[in-house]
């Protein structure tokens, strides 16, 4: 009975912190986009002729993808809640995984920096067992974490193997790494390592990618240098 | 058209905060990080800064300090643009020496009014500093001294006339045009001691008037001499508007303090052949104005006596001594200085 009481209320003060953790990431995070939002709504009012048409779709199209990034902020929340809840659903699935990796390349293409590229290779076969929505959830994580932390010209490559009895996911990218204090905690939710404090980011996602994974018994390892590069490799059994 | 720096890493809010000062009618330069804002500062000297704080490469607080380092654009107003909204980063921020702190999501208003605040107080600041320092014809501060010394009405005083007495009230700084004078505090039973020597081209009377208290010396010409009077609100005016002037009075004063100080321990504790050579070759130091001049103290021994903290006396017989040590020679009462190198090595 007490060790009962004692556990949900440790798992009370848990998601209490969570919770706080989520309000000032929220106060900070939610900053930048309401800004563009205002300064745009601001500027469209000093563009009332047709001739300023382009213009007026250009700060449209600022206040429409600042509210996509509140929305991004708000569904990696609410993913969190649901992962803390148990309510993530599982549904493993037979599935071809190179067609399904590019697939979700082009649709990420564009949000990439700069110039940065995509190199992708896969080997073994291609039909692997398992959720396909959770897994595209967590190649956008993590190549979304490879294009911020890397340089505008940077190249990300990703690799999967299909083995007899393991499927493994890597991203690898050369940009700014994890010092490794910092690797042991960078799964942690809302956790920001020291060299990223400056650039934004919720803490979220690797989190989700970390917790999607092990619904699906998949282990993550992170293998990083600082100013060299990261990679993220999460190994699933192939059943 | 005032220049202004926009250093944010979010290319959104970058576009878009140019685009509102632009519309404003300034020129913006913009800089994605802290490291490229900083060069981009460095090279084009712009009116005002408007800075992010959370930057890859260099953060805004990076950029605040070294541009605080670096001479030329030490005093460009700096305005922090950022999403840290706690009390205590917008501290750090003010403390920093930033001049605004504008918090992320801002009023396009708000943010031009802290712009337009800045700048106009910089403007304000600047013609106050240009009339003080460079003043008509971007004079220097001897110039300016020149000047005002120049066309003063002037004072001629006699031999042994008082300039001003100690207990009197100041209300104006005197220069010395010409002669020599000295100032000395009495103890009340007739004995004086000398504090300071002036010669020509010095200024003296200052201390008092800054301190706005009355005279705590009496000064007292030791030959005829010609005294250009400054009248207070003048000696006021040229300090209060001239930071150049000011610093060179600041330093006249921390000289004459150091020494004072230099003088009090050697009154205490040096010999009487000291306090005699000390006085002979501070007199030499003061009013020898060319090596090659023959140089010769006509002062009254009781003058002398003063400068050198000793009784008349005292003074006298030491100069004898001097003398038939061939130190210095004496003719008609007036010292020459024969043996300089003895007598310095005696007065250190």
């Amino acid at each position: 009975m007490e060790a009962e009481l004692q556990a949900s209320l440790t798992k009370e003060i848990e998601l209490g912190q969570l919770k706080s953790r989520f309000v000032s990431m929220a106060s900070h995070e939610f900053r930048t986009p309401l800004s563009a939002i205002l300064s745009s709504a601001h500027l469209l009012e000093k563009y009332p002729n047709t001739e300023d048409q382009p213009k007026r779709l250009k700060h449209v199209q600022r206040i429409v993808s600042s509210v996509g990034l509140l929305t991004d902020i708000l569904n990696d929340f609410l993913n969190l809640g649901k992962i803390e809840q148990g309510k993530i659903p599982v549904v493993f699935v037979e599935f071809d995984l190179p067609e399904m990796i590019q697939k979700t390349i082009d649709e990420i293409k564009s949000n990439l920096k700069g110039t940065q590229t995509i190199k992708y290779e896969h080997e073994g076969g291609p039909l692997v067992n398992l959720d396909p929505d959770l897994l595209q959830h967590i190649l956008m994580n993590l190549v979304s974490n490879a294009s911020k932390f890397s340089p505008d010209d940077g190249c990300i490559e990703i690799n999967t193997i299909k083995g007899e009895k393991f499927v493994t996911l890597s991203v690898k990218d050369h940009g700014i790494g994890i010092a490794a204090a910092d690797q042991l905690h960078i799964k942690e939710a809302f956790y920001r390592a020291a060299n990223a404090v400056n650039i934004q980011g919720t803490g979220l996602g690797l989190h989700i990618a970390d917790r999607y994974s092990e619904l699906m018994n998949g282990t993550i390892k992170c293998t990083s240098e600082l100013y060299k590069g990261t990679e993220i490799s999460i190994t699933f059994p192939a059943k | 058209m005032k220049k202004i720096l926009l250093i944010e890493d979010n290319a959104d809010i970058r576009n878009n905060t140019a685009e509102i000062l632009e519309l404003s009618n300034y020129k913006v330069l913009t800089a994605c990080n802290g490291k490229q804002g900083l060069e981009m500062a460095i090279e084009h000297k712009p009116d005002l800064i408007i800075c992010d704080i959370m930057m890859p490469e260099l953060d805004g607080y990076g950029v605040l300090h070294a541009i605080q380092k670096h001479e030329n654009i030490r005093n460009t107003a700096f305005i922090f643009l950022t999403a840290k909204t706690n009390r205590s980063d917008f501290r750090k921020g003010m403390d920093l020496g930033a001049d605004d702190y504008v918090t992320k999501p801002f009023d396009a208003t708000e943010l031009l009014n802290a712009v337009d605040g800045r700048l106009r107080k910089m403007d304000f600041l600047k013609n106050e500093l240009m009339t003080g320092i460079t003043g008509p014809g971007a004079a220097s501060d001897a110039d300016i001294l020149k000047d005002f010394t120049e066309g003063r009405n002037s004072n001629r005083y006699k031999k042994k006339q008082i300039i001003y007495a100690e207990g009197n009230h100041p209300n104006r700084i005197y220069y010395v045009v010409k002669g020599k004078i000295k100032a000395f505090k009495g103890n009340g039973d007739g004995k004086e001691l000398v504090t300071e020597l002036f010669s020509q081209g010095d200024f003296f009377g200052y201390v008092a008037l800054l301190e706005e208290t009355p005279y705590r010396d009496t000064t007292e010409a030791l030959e005829d001499s010609e005294i250009a009077i400054i009248p207070m609100e003048d000696f006021t005016a040229l300090i209060s508007n001239n930071a150049g002037i000011a610093q060179k009075f600041i330093q006249l004063l921390a000289g004459s303090i150091a020494a004072k100080e230099n003088q009090l321990l050697a009154l205490a504790y040096n010999s009487l052949r000291k306090k005699v050579a000390d006085a002979l070759l501070r007199m030499q130091k003061k009013y020898q104005r060319t090596k090659d001049e023959a140089f010769v103290i006509d002062i009254s021994r009781d003058s002398l006596a003063a400068i050198a903290g000793t009784a008349k006396e005292s003074l006298i017989r030491t100069l004898a001594d001097f003398k038939n040590e061939d130190l210095i020679g004496i003719t008609d009462g007036s010292i020459t200085i024969l043996n300089q190198r003895k007598l310095e090595y005696l007065a250190n």
